[in-house]
């Protein structure tokens, strides 16, 4: 198989904003047809590097390259295999949905005007895209932000916060239209947001920045094992916590009872049973199970681990 | 440049789309295409309306209903007489003058006034004022708008059936007179100048052979330039006469006047005369200079050059059959330039409003993220605004004219819409159709325009706050014409020191005057109201200044501060 090429290469990327630091040499890659996520608590770069790719700042040290086209050497063919919304997509008031759609369309050469009305489609907009912008709500305001950023078919499509003011049916909307975008149109998609949750269900991979640092890259299930190797959690419900609790501490397992569930962490390196086994030793000591499940972990915990953030003032610093 | 043609269209559609800016064009517009029928029909209503109030009046006051008093006299005078328009440009001042005479002294006789000896009844004039002043020097000539002095009611009423009769015979002789016999009176006339300017001439020669000084020198120099000027002029008028073709229009009075001053005054270093008060006595009591005659004597050899421009131009215009710009004020081409300049200034204050609010409003509404996003490069993107911009205003501009012109076709009919203009330009003055001199004003007009476009875009882009783009644009429009004003000034009273003050471009921030060409008669009738002069209508061109240099500073300053706009959009860095 041929060897894929990414479609947004970023590469020790820096950059000062009035000589401070806001970003410190930042290297991404990312590939077609997947989502990308893109974290860090407010403040931390995230929208600095959507700008810097897209050419709102300038590029200053470092190097990026979209659809193979460098940012510095051939940036009218970058702009043009690229397109996204950066913060709320501010939007024409005076015009109407199809005439800011038009707007942008006549930016691009060669795409036909029938395009406005397919991406009004797509996004579900159809009955109001004769409406004045002025007219729309935030989440309608978003869905058109949504339709401009399809306009050109880009192959990369950046997204800077998608999700704000739109509904939970229109966050579901979204994560499919993506989906789809990225998983059968082989778009490559760059989000960044602070709803960790919807990242978490949208995601293939997630970057995840810090103080203008770049702390970590991983795939969704690296993540969800994070704590990894020997290490599990898993909860389990009974009619008996008591003896039950003592059979799990028995086999060597730390435990806590949560109400009816007994929380259960498992270190197999240091003796400690998976749930599998544990599950066997106290259906075998007739304990009357009632549930029994892992704890997978969320993004959200991943997180907070890699930023550090759990203390209380740092949680407050991140808005959590 | 597709491109670029592309996004032009976009900012156009963005324009257009703004209810805003559509409106407040559509009622400047609507306002100046009312304007001159107002003016033709409320002047109509007020017709003929001589004032008594005019006594308390102030002099710039007074100045102003003059002008108005006297083109209402005339249009009800001309239009009962059907006179045709030649005669109309040649008589309307002399008329209205001793309308005026007439009307003052009717009030006199009627014993609206206390009874005065009237030397002449014509709302203040220097000529009356030395007349005056040489009977009975110690006098405040000033306190009357007509210069009256104490004297029997008998004697009163003898002067207003004088010029009643004399009156009567005038406005007789300007039915009855053709125009073969206008011209014959001004050739006779000019004949007469010329045979004194040879005795003149004569007298120098001779006192030069005798003495041989530098300063017969001199003398001798100008006898001989006045007697060339006269020569030019009588032969204009012969060729007139020979050709027997009509009178141009004011270019007549015009040369009356100037004969005299070419005469005396202007070519040589004599003390001046008392005519030269002619120049200003509004302006010389106002700014209390005591010595009239240091204008003249002190710029003498600009002088010298200011009329011998004139003198060509006035001697090309009637080679060239064409009236010169002193007959606007009755012209249809008058009245439609007049009505665009006023478009046009108007034009200025909506553009810089315009120009900022595009540029600002994209960076205030946070639209300038999406729209940089786009293979489209940041010059493409700003001169697609600016290209849209100037569309707007020149297709403004080009509607107004079309649209004036067939409103003046239809209410005032076609006048002197094709004639000829004179124009000077870089020295040479040449004569060019009507039609083209209306769109060489609008463009001399539109430069500022232009500048100041720049100026807020430039501002916007620098600041991205439209209300600082707004203000500092039209604190430059403000100050225009009070920097003029201020080099006018400056010129006026040093004007060896300040010479090279006509090279600086604070020489050319308002082309108000300058654009009226060679045509400098008219700075005179400028310097005469303050109100004018105050107002930054002064024309610099007696001091030299050229409208061709104007023009040069004007598209530099256009192209400096476009290329700065475009220079600050391409590296401006999108933090919010």
């Amino acid at each position: 198989m041929e060897e894929m090429k990414p479609v947004l290469s970023i590469k020790n990327l820096t950059k000062h904003l009035s000589s401070k630091l806001i970003l410190n040499n930042i290297s991404l890659d990312v590939m077609p047809g997947e989502i990308f996520g893109f974290l860090g608590p407010n403040g931390s770069g995230k929208t600095t590097t959507i700008k810097v790719v897209l050419g709102l700042l300038s590029l200053e040290a470092g190097e990026v390259s979209v659809c193979g086209y460098d940012m510095r050497k051939e940036p009218m063919k970058a702009m043009n295999c690229v397109n996204g919304i950066i913060e709320n997509p501010e939007m024409y008031k005076y015009l109407t949905g199809k005439q800011n759609l038009m707007q942008y369309l006549r930016m691009y050469d060669g795409i036909p005007e029938s395009r406005c009305d397919e991406v009004a489609e797509i996004v579900g907009l159809s009955a109001r895209i004769n409406d004045k912008v002025g007219k729309y709500s935030l989440g309608m305001r978003q869905r058109l932000g949504l339709a401009q950023a399809m306009l050109n078919r880009p192959k990369l499509l950046i997204l800077d916060e998608p999700t704000n003011g739109l509904d939970p049916v229109g966050i579901k909307e979204l994560r499919d239209i993506l989906k789809r975008l990225s998983h059968i149109e082989g778009t490559a998609v760059f989000i960044s947001s602070h709803q960790l949750a919807e990242l978490d269900l949208m995601c293939d991979r997630v970057g995840i920045i810090d103080r203008g640092n770049l702390v970590a890259v991983k795939t969704m299930d690296e993540i969800r094992r994070l704590n990894g190797g020997s290490v599990s959690e898993y909860l389990i419900g009974t009619e008996e916590p008591g003896r039950a609790l003592e059979l799990i501490v028995a086999a060597g397992n730390t435990a806590v009872i949560e109400g009816n569930l007994i929380r259960v962490t498992a270190d197999t390196a240091k003796g400690g049973k998976a749930l599998p086994e544990m599950l066997r030793e106290l259906i075998l000591a007739d304990v009357r199970v009632t549930s029994a499940a892992p704890v997978r972990h969320s993004l959200e915990d991943a997180f907070l681990e890699i930023t550090g953030s759990y203390s209380p003032d740092k949680r407050k610093a991140v808005g959590i | 440049m597709k491109g670029m043609l592309k996004q032009t269209g976009n900012e156009l559609i963005k324009i257009w789309r703004q209810l805003g800016y559509r409106i407040l064009l559509f009622v400047i517009a609507g306002f100046m295409l009312a304007a001159p029928l107002m003016n033709y029909f409320f002047g109509r209503l007020v017709e003929g309306n001589f004032s008594v109030a005019w006594s308390e009046a102030s002099e710039d006051d007074i100045w102003g209903v003059y002008s108005n008093t006297r083109r209402q006299y005339l249009y009800t005078f001309f239009e009962e007489n059907k006179l045709p328009e030649w005669k109309q440009s040649i008589y309307s001042n002399e008329l209205a003058i001793m309308a005026l005479q007439l009307k003052g002294l009717e009030l006199l006789v009627n014993g609206k006034f206390e009874v005065y000896d009237v030397i002449s009844c014509f709302p203040v004039n220097v000529d009356d004022v030395c007349e005056y002043n040489n009977e009975e020097s110690e006098s405040k000539y000033y306190e009357w708008d007509w210069i009256v002095a104490h004297y029997s009611p008998e004697k009163t009423k003898q002067s207003y059936e004088r010029a009643l009769g004399e009156f009567n015979q005038f406005t007789n002789k300007i039915i009855s007179i053709t125009e073969k016999e206008v011209i014959k009176e001004y050739l006779d006339d000019s004949e007469e100048e010329l045979t004194q300017a040879e005795v003149s001439l004569t007298v120098a020669k001779s006192k030069y052979e005798l003495e041989n000084t530098e300063k017969h020198k001199i003398e001798l120099n100008n006898a001989q330039k006045a007697y060339d000027y006269q020569l030019m002029i009588t032969e204009g008028w012969r060729f007139a006469y020979e050709k027997g073709r009509e009178p141009l229009g004011w270019e007549f009075n015009l040369l009356d006047e100037l004969m005299p001053m070419l005469a005396n005054q202007a070519l040589s270093c004599m003390p001046v005369s008392d005519s030269d008060y002619e120049i200003s006595p509004t302006y010389i009591e106002i700014l209390n200079i005591p010595m009239p005659y240091s204008i003249y004597v002190r710029n003498s050899e600009r002088n010298v050059k200011y009329y011998e421009d004139a003198i060509r131009t006035y001697h090309m215009a009637i080679l060239h059959n064409a009236p010169l710009s002193q007959a606007e004020d009755i012209s249809t081409k008058g009245g439609i330039r007049d009505t665009l300049m006023s478009f046009i200034n108007i034009m200025s204050i909506f553009m810089v409003v315009l120009v900022s609010g595009i540029i600002s409003s994209e960076f205030s509404s946070g639209t300038v993220r999406l729209l940089l996003i786009r293979p489209r490069s940041r010059i493409q993107i700003i001169s697609a605004k600016l290209l849209a911009s100037l569309t707007v205003y020149v297709v403004s501009v080009a509607a107004m004219t079309v649209l004036l012109s067939v409103e003046h076709l239809i209410f005032f009919g076609i006048g002197d819409y094709f004639t000829g203009d004179v124009v000077s330009l870089f020295g040479i003055n040449f004569v060019i159709p009507g039609a083209l001199m209306l769109f060489g004003k609008i463009f001399v007009a539109s430069l500022p325009v232009l500048l100041y476009m720049a100026i807020a875009a430039f501002m916007a882009v620098l600041t991205r706050k439209n209300a600082v783009s707004v203000i500092v644009s039209l604190i430059a429009y403000i100050s225009a014409s009070s920097v003029k004003t201020v080099v006018f000034f400056i010129l006026y009273l040093m004007p060896n020191l300040s010479r090279w003050l006509v090279y600086t471009p604070f020489a050319y921030t308002d082309l108000t005057g300058t654009v009226s060409g060679a045509v400098s008669i008219a700075s005179r009738a400028n310097l005469q109201n303050i109100g004018a002069l105050i107002g930054g209508a002064t024309d610099l061109s007696i001091f030299g200044v050229n409208l061709g240099l104007g023009i040069f500073y004007y598209i530099v300053g256009i192209v400096l501060f476009a290329f700065l706009t475009l220079l600050i959009f391409k590296k401006k860095q999108i933090k919010s």
